[in-house]
């Protein structure tokens, strides 16, 4: 069974019809990719999917349940996580606060814990252990006490992803993870997408305009055009589809 | 100005503007955690101190029980006043004038209530009567259980309140909502629970000032508005996001309103009953001259808490 | 059915109509008598006290009318003045545009009377107040009548003359910075000082403040800067002097001076606190007061009032009870019209004597005659008790 499914998902803005009855599937533990050219709808697709922008109809099955309509949190509590093209950061808290805040269920959470040292500085500690280890996985872990302002584009990125990470989510929506990264670190960042992959089972949805690498690591992909679904396929039968090398290269 | 004058208008600078840093950091965390300007602050005050008050006639004079009870009550206040008014205005989506608007009516309906219970068991300008013990005598200062239990209460309560910002996941969350509410919902922090925490915290701090201020001076109906301007300067001298320009922000406006307006009285003869207007001189000459507060003095200035 | 509902709600329309007929051709005249007072605020359980004191009067006059076959019957209508002048002036037009009401018993301060005179003055409405007695407000020719509680004139004279009596040097003034309250304070000084006082610090209240720990420390150090033989008088609100005994109580210099205070102050609430009251009795707290004087119609009152309200008149409330009962025989000989009540009234009070003192007008239209009573804080803390009297007509003071 697919870990995420979309039927006949649409979103209007006033007049224009950003998504338009868009079907797709992720199976589990699958990198697909989400392309198409600017204002295709993809960002709004993966909006739609996070609960941060409401469906005008159709339906979002997760994991066997049905999630459209609920909030973005209760989406986050569920496992869906998702990243932005601008690293979206608590600039000035640091690195570790960071990759803290999305944690589930804190007991220091609560105002009538929170005074009391004792009832969380175990599971706090505990926390913060869980984050030290994502951010080494990251290569933030020498970084854990600047603020994030100081940190550079690809350490953003990677620090975003790091927090979602610590979401324990099952699928991350990664809005073009290497846009504005320079080249040789676009491609570890794919590469640490994998590792994720394989260590920890995690599924991708991910939107990229470099297709170039892109089309290294993924299980398949789907193109988007005006808000309709275009082609569905392995990267090589995207790569040479006539209709899709049309609308995306214009040629 | 007199020496004895200066020692004993410092005394009353710490103990009022104690009390003032208990209230504006309420003030500071609803403006940026909530996004809210609250002028119904006044009256969790307001009711904090009646709350105080009602249970120390009822015989009950142990000051950690009135103060927890000053707590509960003005944090029962302030919640009930988002669920049933705040929230659901945040749900249309409506401007900020609005919220500031419906925030006086709030205000208003709460003071009103507060006037109708006073007036019922007839308890206006009454002192939470604690027995008076004198700790401390010179020939021109004395100091009393009162002033040990006020000051060193709001201090403690301000400290912890800054700890639990700084160092806790609540206060976390806090911050982060601070920063972008709409972030933190994307990044899955349970926003409205925390908003709800937010308002138990504001409004039991503003409950605790209230019994406290009720211990020092009198209760009446009007006491949290009559005070609310000053806290509003203080707030408003820390930015409305720094906890440390906050804090020193209260001072400051105590010490204008004391030992400033007494050297002014000593030396120049400017009339007491000008003491009002000094918070409106500081509100606006923040807002002309330095309109971030003080808060650029300060490291990591701007965020919630720093 | 709905035909029905119809032609019974025509019917009941018909009955009402019918019913303001008969009550037309019984040819009641109403006169109405406004009540502006501060009913919230800390003057609110005073606004209310006096409120009832009022609606007895009408109530005993209405039964009286009503026995004697009258057809002239007196209505109230109530307005909050929120105790400021800009209050006070809406309240008053918020009476007269829906009542149309020409005579208002009311408001109680002298600031709020002031606040409420231009309306009045301009639309021929006759304010009879019953306790404001800032000498602000004694002006010739104007609608305000004050009918019993004497102008500050006297009072201020007696402070000054018991100051003097009791060997003070210099004093120290602390007042509500308002009409009444500045007006104490420079007649007090004016007096004072021509009995043969030294200097005088003064030090105004701004009123609506509800912490008073600046102007003790500032009259503190006044205190203490005039060196002994100084004095203390206190030209305070109820709430703000509670606030300010609750900070003195604990200073070095206000525990060990003499003190008076304004009869506003010495309230019962006053006295709760064991505390306060030590302090005023420590003090040797006088006060001068109005409320203390009695007639054989007192008694009486207060058992009516006790019986129609199940409690206790509090200060002062006689005074609102013989202010609306000057108002209303004003109305019965002059009619429902502000001139000629204006015209007539001092001709009536000048013949009424009623649970207070006889009133007798001056030419501004303020009571002339001044008896008081001087008080003190009992021994045992409880209440204040009369110990002598001052006659402001001879400036004399008897202690009993």
């Amino acid at each position: 069974m697919p870990l995420l499914q979309l039927f006949n998902l649409r979103k209007d803005f006033g007049g224009l019809r950003a998504v338009d009855d868009v079907s797709l599937e992720v199976a589990t533990g699958a990198i697909v990719g989400l392309i198409g050219p600017n204002g295709s709808g993809k960002s709004t697709l993966l909006n739609l999917i996070a609960g941060s922008a409401e469906r005008t109809a159709g339906r979002i099955i997760f994991d066997g349940d049905e999630i459209s309509g609920l909030s973005a949190d209760q989406v986050f509590q569920r496992g869906i996580a998702r990243g932005y093209q601008d690293p979206s950061l608590y600039l000035k808290m640091t690195t570790l606060d960071n990759a803290l805040l999305p944690v589930k269920s804190q007991r220091g959470e609560h105002p009538w814990y929170a005074p009391w040292r004792r009832f969380w500085q175990k599971q706090e500690a505990e926390n913060a252990r869980a984050a030290a280890g994502v951010l080494e996985q990251v290569q933030l872990l020498g970084h854990y006490d600047s603020l994030a302002s100081d940190l550079s584009g690809g350490q953003m990125k990677l620090l975003e992803m790091g927090r979602s990470l610590m979401g324990s989510p099952k699928l991350l929506l990664l809005d073009e993870p290497t846009a504005g990264v320079a080249p040789n670190l676009a491609y570890e960042i794919f590469e640490e997408i994998s590792r994720l992959r394989q260590q920890h089972g995690i599924t991708f949805l991910i939107v990229e305009h470099r297709l170039e690498i892109l089309f290294d690591f993924v299980d398949s992909v789907y193109v988007m055009h005006l808000g309709n679904l275009l082609a569905h396929g392995s990267a090589d039968d995207i790569a040479s589809n006539e209709t899709v090398r049309e609308v995306y290269f214009g040629d | 100005m007199p020496s004895s004058l200066l020692v004993t208008s410092l005394v009353n600078t710490i103990q009022i503007g104690s009390l003032y840093a208990l209230m504006a950091l309420g003030l500071t965390l609803t403006f940026s955690v909530i996004k809210l300007p609250n002028f119904a602050h006044a009256e969790y005050v307001t009711a904090g101190a009646y709350a105080a008050l009602i249970i120390s006639l009822a015989g009950v004079l142990n000051p950690l029980i009135i103060i927890a009870v000053a707590f509960l009550v003005g944090a029962l206040t302030a919640v009930v006043s988002h669920l049933i008014v705040f929230k659901p205005l945040e749900r249309q989506n409506v401007s900020l004038y609005t919220l500031i608007l419906a925030s006086f009516a709030v205000g208003l309906i709460i003071r009103y209530i507060l006037f109708t219970i006073a007036d019922y068991f007839n308890i206006f300008d009454l002192r939470i009567a604690i027995p008076l013990q004198i700790l401390f005598r010179t020939g021109s200062l004395i100091l009393t259980n009162l002033f040990a239990w006020v000051a060193p209460t709001s201090i403690v309560l301000v400290i912890l309140l800054t700890l639990l910002i700084n160092r806790t996941a609540l206060g976390r969350e806090m911050r982060a909502l601070a920063n972008n509410t709409i972030l933190a919902r994307v990044i899955g922090i349970p926003v409205e629970r925390v908003k709800n925490y937010t308002w138990l915290l504001v409004g039991g701090m503003a409950g605790v000032a209230g019994a406290l201020w009720g211990l020092q001076s009198a209760v009446s109906p009007l006491m949290g508005w009559a005070a609310i301007i000053s806290v509003f300067a203080a707030a408003i001298l820390g930015g409305l996001s720094s906890f440390p320009g906050t804090i020193l922000g209260a001072y400051v406006v105590a010490f204008s309103e004391n030992t400033i307006m007494l050297f002014l009285n000593f030396s120049y003869g400017v009339d007491l009953a000008y003491k009002p207007a000094i918070p409106f001189i500081i509100i606006i000459a923040v807002l002309l001259i330095r309109p971030q507060g003080l808060t650029q003095l300060l490291k990591r200035a701007g965020e919630l808490g720093r | 059915m709905i035909k029905k509902l119809v032609s019974i709600s025509l019917l009941l329309v018909m009955l009402s109509l019918l019913g303001a007929g008969i009550q037309a051709q019984d040819d009641i005249e109403t006169y109405v008598l406004g009540i502006p007072l501060p009913f919230t605020g800390s003057f609110g359980s005073f606004g209310q006290d006096f409120e009832r004191g009022i609606l007895l009067a009408v109530s005993q006059m209405n039964a009286e009318l009503e026995a004697a076959g009258s057809n002239i019957r007196f209505d109230t209508a109530s307005a909050d003045t929120e105790q400021t002048p800009e209050g006070a002036a809406r309240a008053l037009q918020t009476i007269a545009q829906t009542t149309g009401a020409q005579v208002v018993v009311g408001p109680l301060t002298t600031d709020e009377v002031l606040g409420a005179k231009q309306f009045a003055d301009e639309n021929g409405i006759v304010i009879v107040a019953m306790a404001s007695s800032g000498p602000a407000a004694s002006i010739p020719g104007d609608n305000i009548y004050r009918v019993i509680y004497p102008p500050d004139t006297f009072s201020s004279k007696a402070f000054a003359t018991i100051a003097l009596e009791r060997g003070h040097e210099n004093m120290v003034v602390l007042h509500v910075d308002d009409p009444f309250g500045n007006g104490m304070n420079e007649q007090f000084i004016a007096n004072f000082q021509a009995g043969g006082g030294g200097e005088v610090a003064s030090f105004g209240y701004a009123p609506q403040s509800t912490e008073l720990s600046t102007e003790a420390a500032a009259v503190s150090a006044a205190l203490a800067g005039f060196g002994d033989n100084a004095g203390f008088f206190c030209v305070c609100f109820p709430g703000a002097a509670q606030a300010f005994v609750q900070v003195a109580q604990v200073d070095p210099i206000l525990t060990t001076v003499q003190w008076m205070g304004n009869e506003a102050m010495t309230t019962l609430e006053m006295l709760e606190d064991p505390g306060h009251a030590q302090t005023l009795i420590n003090a040797n707290f006088v006060t001068v007061s109005q409320s203390a004087a009695s007639t054989p119609l007192t008694p009486i009152f207060n058992a009516d009032f006790v019986a129609m309200f199940d409690k206790e008149p509090g200060i002062f409330t006689n005074y609102a009870f013989d202010a609306a009962n000057i108002a209303m025989l004003t109305m019965l000989a002059a009619g429902n019209d502000g001139a000629a009540v204006k015209s007539m009234l001092p001709f009536i009070s000048n013949h009424y004597i009623g649970t207070t003192v006889q009133a007798y007008l001056d030419d501004n239209g303020d009571q002339a005659i001044a008896s008081y009573g001087i008080r003190k804080v009992s021994d045992d803390g409880t209440a204040f008790e009369v110990i002598g009297s001052y006659n402001g007509n001879t400036d004399t003071i008897t202690y009993n």
